[in-house]
């Protein structure tokens, strides 16, 4: 049961995972340049 | 009830209501009570979005939901809700919508669509709608509150409406959107900490993760299956259907418009992703965990089984710092709805429908003054309606969010991302979405929710009447995008 556990704990964690990817992966940087002031 | 329970309640409407006076001094003119001048910070922020969205519905409505679900409903869903909710909004909307709206002047939603696409029509048809949805909406809320007060701390129920009411109207009244983004911070912690507590007693409870599990795998191997049980294409639609209603809820999106600067929404992306999981996968824990202790108690009143986890497994005095959980969950979504209804009222209606046309001087400190009286209208409106009480209070929540979706998202999204589109699909889409979801409704159809129906088709119509008319000028064009 532990693996499933586990797993279970992965899956739900993983929408701030993903948070913390993107924040650091340099997406918004690109979104900011797209949109800049002009 | 315990009379310590009692005070705490009341001490923390005392500190809502105190917060509201002391925010007060900062409202100046309309704009900072609309989006505080644009000057909040991304924390904030980040709470007040993800406390506006989870109300009651959420902490006693989610548990009783998945009650008997099984354990991958629930888990699934805290994903979906988490991924779909914050994440897909966030990344794809936050930074293009607020650029647009900073170019348009634009501090509503419906005054966003009537600037994009160059069209009074639209700002009204949007304003109408979230006025017509978002009163029934306060009215189901106002219900939710007025029936815990009169379950947990023996108020009658024409009492805890009038005394939602009061508290919501001072606070808000006062603040603007400084209060509603501040008492959303506060009530946003209140929840974490409340359900954060409850799950943790109840896992302890229960012996652990792997004894629940094999607790529940006895009662029925379904409530620890992979899909609970159910086919997957039923299971996914069930655990991601909702994750799509946030794309138009107006009151969601104007908090991107409200940040000190774009670049923040980076800092609200994390904060919200966090805070949104610590809100919801307790909730949908709890109600996992319920069928554990109570295998079959609360099969026909699954509303019940959170009081009662409280009732057995907590000490008396955190029953009253989980009531002002419940209250804070309410009074946060109540106060947000409030206050774009108020908006739609003043600023898309009268101010841009019917004074600007007229050509005349916008007084933003007369208007504020009248901001503040519509607001109290609005307020009693909804609460009038609550005090005959309402139906269900989650088919009314799901018939108002679901319909604003229906008619509005597809006019943000493609408004947003394509250049091409045109007032004349933005329109054809608000009648579509409205129309579909209002018939779907009618004809009681069973296949697909009304509101996901209303969004394909909805959808589906923007491009093909876009395309049938001119596109946008090419000044409208560089004025949404920025010239080149």
């Amino acid at each position: 049961m532990a693996w499933s556990s586990f797993f279970m704990l992965i899956i739900v964690l993983l929408g701030p995972i993903v948070a913390i990817v993107v924040s650091l992966s340099g997406y918004f940087e690109k979104v900011f340049r797209i949109h800049e002031e002009k | 009830m315990d009379v310590s329970a009692a005070i705490m309640v009341f001490a923390y409407l005392a500190v809502i209501i105190g917060l509201g006076f002391y925010l007060s001094r900062f409202v100046k003119s309309e704009d900072d009570f609309w989006l505080a001048g644009r000057t909040m910070g991304p924390w904030v922020t980040a709470f007040s979005y993800t406390a506006t969205w989870y109300s009651a519905v959420a902490l006693v409505g989610s548990p009783a939901f998945i009650y008997g679900k099984g354990l991958a409903m629930g888990v699934w869903t805290a994903f979906g809700a988490t991924w779909l909710f914050v994440i897909g909004p966030t990344m794809a909307l936050g930074v293009p919508l607020r650029r647009m709206s900073e170019r348009l002047n634009a501090v509503t939603i419906p005054e966003w669509i009537g600037a994009r696409f160059d069209s009074r029509l639209l700002t009204g048809l949007a304003a109408i709608c979230i006025v017509v949805f978002f009163i029934p909406y306060i009215t189901a809320i106002t219900k939710g509150a007025a029936t815990v007060f009169q379950v947990f701390v023996n108020i009658p129920y024409i009492w805890g409406v009038i005394l939602t009411g009061i508290v919501v109207a001072i606070y808000m009244t006062l603040s603007g959107y400084y209060g509603v983004c501040w008492t959303d911070f506060i009530q946003g912690w209140i929840m974490i900490v409340a359900l954060t507590v409850t799950l943790i007693t109840a896992l302890v409870k229960a012996g652990g993760i792997g004894a629940a599990v094999s607790t529940l795998k006895s009662i029925d191997p379904k409530l620890v299956a992979p899909s609970g049980g159910l086919p997957w294409p039923m299971f996914i639609s069930m655990a991601f259907v909702w994750g799509f209603v946030t794309w138009g809820q107006p009151q969601m999106l104007v908090r991107f418009l409200g940040l000190k600067s774009a670049r923040q929404i980076k800092t609200l992306f994390v904060v919200a992703a966090f805070s949104s999981l610590f809100i919801i996968f307790p909730c949908y824990m709890l109600g996992v965990l319920g069928k554990v202790f109570y295998p079959t108690e609360f099969l026909k009143r699954p509303d019940l089984l959170i009081p009662s986890m409280l009732k057995d497994m907590m000490p008396l005095f955190f029953v009253g710092f989980f009531l002002c959980a419940v209250i804070a969950a309410t009074m946060s979504t109540m106060d947000s709805i409030v206050l774009v209804a108020t908006s739609s009222v003043v600023r898309d209606i009268y101010e841009r429908l019917i004074l600007i046309p007229k050509g005349a001087v916008i007084d933003h400190v007369r208007m504020l003054k009248i901001s503040r009286v519509v607001c109290v209208i609005i307020l009693a409106l909804g609460i009038l309606l609550a005090i005959k009480p309402p139906g269900i209070i989650w088919s009314i929540s799901v018939f108002a969010v679901g319909s604003i979706a229906a008619t509005i998202t597809a006019s943000i999204l493609y408004g947003v991302f394509w250049k091409r589109a045109n007032w004349q699909g933005s329109l054809a889409s608000m009648i579509v979405g409205f129309g579909v979801t209002m018939l779907w409704y009618a004809l009681k159809i069973k296949f697909m929710h009304p509101y996901l129906v209303g969004m394909i088709f909805s959808h589906i119509a923007f491009p093909i009447f876009a395309l049938m008319f001119p596109p946008p000028s090419k000044e409208l064009v560089e004025r949404v995008y920025g010239a080149k």
